[in-house]
């Protein structure tokens, strides 16, 4: 008992000499590198019009160019998408727990809310947008799209807890509340951060969606007007800010988890986290 | 029996989806007795010591606690399953002082008492650690050492070392004898290995396949401390074969 009886912690800093270490970031970069390429070549080889297929550099030059009318219409999806995400955690969860807690209302509600996700969100953004103002129309369909995984992750996390924990702690006099808050929650933040995360970047695509269909603010806005104006260049480009909102709240959640959850990705509680 | 029993369960019967699980159990433990259960898997052992805990209603029968009927018991007996039930998300010190906590105790009044409750356990400096970060040994360590602080004055112990190769269980076993003589507890253990049973308990009490109930008992007048060793004895292999014998009778060994 001592050295011996102790397991290899589970996720072992890796040793790394910062030149292996770029070695092995190396594969996150090949995929975007080989597309930039082969979007590069075929517009060198066939020469489409620029309305049809601008090349990179094209634009990269519009990124820079109209940057300030981009982080204008960048800010409403930020804006719309934000809020939506957050409501949708916030609904999602506490209808997460309600479905997993109350027999009724998981007979009641759970399945019409699986029925609702089969209605195509094309089809209901052009209504919201009659039915809400600019604005409140974006934040909805965001929260509508974002907050069924919320749920359904929710949902499982919740009933997932191992009960021998509530179980345990029960006959050492904790209550009912007690386990709740500090067992059963906690327990299932791994699989409700699953949802948060896809739910991040479903909320972007719902605020676009609904900039597409009625908006006059927005990088869905900017698009789809850039491209009947044969501005495709100009689409692009909001494309490309659109994609790094989406890995951007992508990885706000995942760093959000990486807090929350420490025992996931260290073997010992940090010193600055000790009482 | 000097006063009344610790534990007493009166014909205890339960049934679970329609198959009788308890078949009317009687035991009685006297305060700071070790007693073990044995019985074949699935005899309804863990239920028996559920609704012991207060976890669960019987269908029937009572349960009594110090003589008395003891309706509302969660809490007055601490369980430690096999499983070690210790919270992931949680440091070892945090899990061992669980008990402490809930109990009023400031933070660090807990964490100092779980600090030295581990250290005695064998797990100085891995209080910080997460239990992911542990052997199943070392963390049934830590989930003895909740136990340990969780204060109650009796221990249902369900198969704690069930899931340990034999090297570590023998090691367990003494850590948890040396913890019983030292604090007294009223303990019941439920386990299907017979030389845990004879290497801990005072009685061993037999339950036949499903519906559990005690059909014999079994007196282990061997002197304490019990090692591995004394298992060769001829009068331990002698203690052993009436366990059998007894098992085979109450049908556990068909």
């Amino acid at each position: 008992m001592s050295t011996a009886e102790r397991l290899p912690a589970a996720a072992p800093a890796r040793p790394g000499r910062p030149r292996r270490r770029a070695l092995r970031r190396l594969p996150l970069l090949l995929l975007p590198l080989a597309g930039l390429a082969a979007w590069w070549l075929v517009v060198a080889i066939a020469r489409p019009r620029e309305w049809l297929l601008p090349g990179p550099g094209a634009v990269a030059e519009t990124l820079w160019d109209e940057r300030a009318r981009l982080w204008f219409h960048a800010q409403a999806t930020i804006g719309a998408a934000a809020l939506g995400f957050a409501l949708a955690a916030v609904v999602g969860l506490a209808l997460a727990v309600a479905i997993a807690r109350v027999r009724a209302v998981d007979r009641a509600l759970y399945p019409w809310l699986v029925a609702s996700q089969a209605i195509p969100i094309l089809a209901v953004a052009p209504l919201v947008a009659v039915w809400l103002d600019y604005g409140p129309a974006q934040v909805m369909v965001a929260f509508v799209i974002a907050f069924f995984p919320v749920v359904v992750t929710g949902v499982d996390g919740l009933r997932g807890v191992d009960p021998a924990y509530a179980l345990t702690l029960r006959t050492l006099g904790a209550g009912p509340r007690w386990t709740f808050l500090r067992v059963t929650l906690p327990g299932a933040l791994p699989s409700l951060f699953s949802g948060l995360k896809m739910a991040a970047v479903f909320a972007v695509t719902g605020a676009v969606v609904a900039e597409y269909v009625g908006a006059d603010r927005g990088l869905g806005y900017l698009s789809e007007f850039s491209t009947a104006e044969f501005q495709t260049v100009r689409s692009f480009a909001a494309i490309a800010w659109l994609a790094a909102i989406g890995v951007a709240f992508f990885g706000l959640v995942a760093l959000a988890e990486r807090l929350a959850l420490p025992q996931r990705h260290r073997s010992v509680r940090p010193p600055w986290r000790r009482p | 029996m000097s006063g009344p029993p610790a534990i007493a369960a009166r014909d205890l019967r339960l049934d679970l989806d329609g198959l009788p699980v308890l078949g009317g159990v009687d035991l009685e433990l006297a305060p700071g007795e070790l007693v073990a259960l044995v019985g074949p898997s699935g005899c309804g052992k863990s239920t028996l010591l559920s609704v012991l805990a207060g976890l669960r209603e019987p269908d029937a029968g009572e349960v009594l606690l110090d003589g008395r009927p003891a309706p509302r018991r969660l809490g007055r007996l601490t369980l430690m399953p096999q499983s070690d039930a210790l919270l992931p998300w949680r440091t070892v010190a945090e899990n061992a002082a669980v008990g402490s906590r809930l109990r009023g105790a400031s933070r660090a009044a807990a964490r100092a008492e779980a600090g030295r409750t581990l250290a005695r356990l064998g797990l100085a400096g891995f209080e910080d650690h997460y239990p992911h970060a542990l052997s199943g040994g070392m963390r049934q360590r830590a989930a003895l050492a909740r136990t340990l602080l969780g204060g109650a004055a009796a221990w249902l112990l369900d198969e704690p070392f069930g899931a340990l190769d034999a090297l570590t269980r023998a090691d367990l076993q003494g850590v948890l004898a040396a913890a019983w003589a030292e604090r007294g507890p009223t303990c019941l253990l439920v386990t299907h290995d017979l030389d845990e049973a004879l290497l801990l308990a005072d009685r061993v009490l037999v339950s036949g396949p499903r519906p559990a109930r005690v059909t014999a008992e079994v007196a282990v007048d061997l002197p304490r401390p019990r090692t591995l060793a004394d298992t060769a004895r001829p009068q331990f292999a002698a203690l052993r074969g009436r366990l059998l014998g007894a098992l085979e009778l109450a049908g556990a060994l068909a």
